[in-house]
């Protein structure tokens, strides 16, 4: 028998990633040719190891125009292959950081209806270019996604290639140390993007085995060819 | 580490892999550790098991235990490393001795800032003291996530500590060594069989989560006054998920005094 305050629900801990992917028409050849290669390694990587698919959940969001779910939320043991992504458009951060919101509010509703309980959930957001929304309107969608009030507020790693600019990458992760990435000048998106990749199937790993060190936290990929964003520290 | 661990709810596929042995070992750091003795006052059993997620990683656990008495008064102590901090299992260890062997000299609250103390010097830790008096007293104080809860002869348990919320996202805790730390207290009159439990996340969030499978099975295993192998094993359950490193030390009481 149990308390009286203790629930009667059966629940199970899940740490849940969105990798939000641009696929404007930028990302074309080589950048968008490493996400279909690397994209099935990291279901094979995480589905295939039971300790880390038990607790990681996966998302794929991409944006260009518009944002859509390449994968939703899934545990990646169950996934039989992720959907290859194609590129068009321009560069809709608004778009990105709406769509974002929205799957992260209805998954949670819907991993509380299944027992699912959450770890804050990580965003991890590559882009090779600059908004071409107003910026009033990505910002204020932005907003939206990291507001105080809201529990399931992700937390955010950037990346940038291209175009990207880094103060918008330093704004995207709300100007935190060690949380927006860029990668130096003139190295070519064919070797970033597998690089960025595979640190992130890694950090995926290692932010899971977080779970159980106190302080579930989204671990930092290595990726060499980049660097961190240098903010103010505003904590 | 038995092939078929009991299965409370969903099972976890990854309880059942062969652990990978670490490239050195011993006894002070094995997978399982379990003791279960008696006083003519006390009777406690403990044991702490590596978690799937550190045992497949060739991992040793970060949890440890503690207890001292002094014939009628029995201080135990559980700690939980913090593993992402270099040191964490020696830390808890440290700790978790500092705790009880101050808390039969001083007041729970005084022995906290001996365990503080003691956590210096690598690694953090969470704890839970509690001192046991022979009239079925028991004082605890806590820094961080592990817990405590007493367990009723008749069944019925309850937790000495306020719950996680419940809309909680993340697993930060409060930890030792720390300058303030953020001590919590709880006392509790133990009578007529109940059962005072300590124990980690490892055990404690499962425990919560788990109230139709994890928390009945682990009272009915308490209740049982299970042998130190028994209680093991016991913790050693697959649950999906649920990969941490789990402790639990539970204390019956004698209120009569002791046995002739």
């Amino acid at each position: 028998m149990s308390g009286a305050t203790v629930s009667s629900e059966e629940r199970y801990s899940v740490f849940p990633f969105y990798i939000c992917l641009d696929v404007s028409a930028s990302m074309a050849g080589a950048p968008i040719d490493g996400v279909n290669e690397q994209l099935p390694l990291l279901r094979a990587r995480v589905g295939e190891d039971p300790a880390v698919a038990e607790v990681i959940r996966l998302a794929v969001v991409t944006f260009s125009d518009v944002a859509h779910s390449l994968l939703p939320l899934s545990d990646l043991s169950l996934v039989e292959a992720i959907p290859r992504v194609s590129t068009q458009g321009r560069t809709s951060y608004a778009a990105a950081f709406e769509r974002l919101r929205e799957m992260i509010e209805e998954d949670y509703l819907k991993g509380r209806a299944h027992g699912d309980r959450w770890y804050r959930p990580a965003v991890i957001f590559i882009s090779d270019g600059r908004p071409t929304d107003e910026p009033e309107r990505w910002r204020a969608a932005h907003q939206r996604l990291v507001e105080p009030t809201w529990k399931r507020r992700p937390n955010i790693l950037a990346f940038g290639f291209g175009e990207a600019d880094p103060e918008v990458l330093a704004a995207v992760t709300e100007a935190k140390p060690n949380r927006a990435f860029i990668a130096g000048p003139g190295t070519e998106p064919a070797k970033i993007v597998p690089e960025l990749l595979t640190g992130l199937i890694q950090s995926i790993v290692n932010s899971s085995a977080s779970v159980y060190e106190g302080d579930a936290r989204l671990q930092l990929p290595e990726v060499p060819s980049m660097t961190a964003i240098p903010v103010d520290h505003l904590d | 580490m038995g092939d078929s661990p009991p299965v409370f709810g969903r099972p976890s596929e990854a309880s059942i892999r062969e652990p990978m042995l670490r490239a050195r070992g011993g006894a002070a750091t094995a997978a399982v550790r379990a003791e279960g003795a008696s006083t003519g006052w006390w009777t406690l059993r403990a044991a702490s098991v590596v978690g799937v997620r550190h045992r497949l990683a060739g991992q040793a656990a970060d949890d440890s235990f503690a207890w001292a008495h002094d014939g009628s008064r029995v201080a135990v102590a559980v700690a939980d490393g913090i593993g992402s901090v270099s040191g964490a299992g020696r830390a808890a260890e440290r700790a978790a001795v500092a705790a009880v062997e101050s808390a039969l000299r001083a007041r729970p609250e005084d022995a906290v800032a001996a365990a503080n103390e003691a956590a210096k010097g690598g690694g953090a830790t969470t704890l839970v003291l509690a001192v046991l008096t022979g009239a079925g007293q028991a004082d605890l104080v806590r820094v961080g996530d592990s817990s405590a809860f007493v367990v009723e002869a008749e069944g019925a348990w309850r937790e000495l500590f306020p719950p996680p919320d419940e809309e909680r996202s993340g697993t930060d805790t409060a930890a030792l060594p720390s300058p303030e730390p953020p001590v919590e207290a709880a006392s509790v009159g133990l009578s007529g069989g109940a059962v005072l439990v300590l124990a980690t996340d490892g055990v404690t969030d499962p425990w919560r989560d788990g109230p139709t499978t994890v928390a009945p099975a682990l009272v009915a295993g308490i209740l049982g006054r299970p042998a130190p192998l028994e209680l093991a094993a016991l913790a050693d359950f697959s649950r999906h998920g649920c990969h941490d490193d789990r402790t639990i030390l539970c204390v019956w009481g004698r209120p009569e005094g002791p046995a002739r």
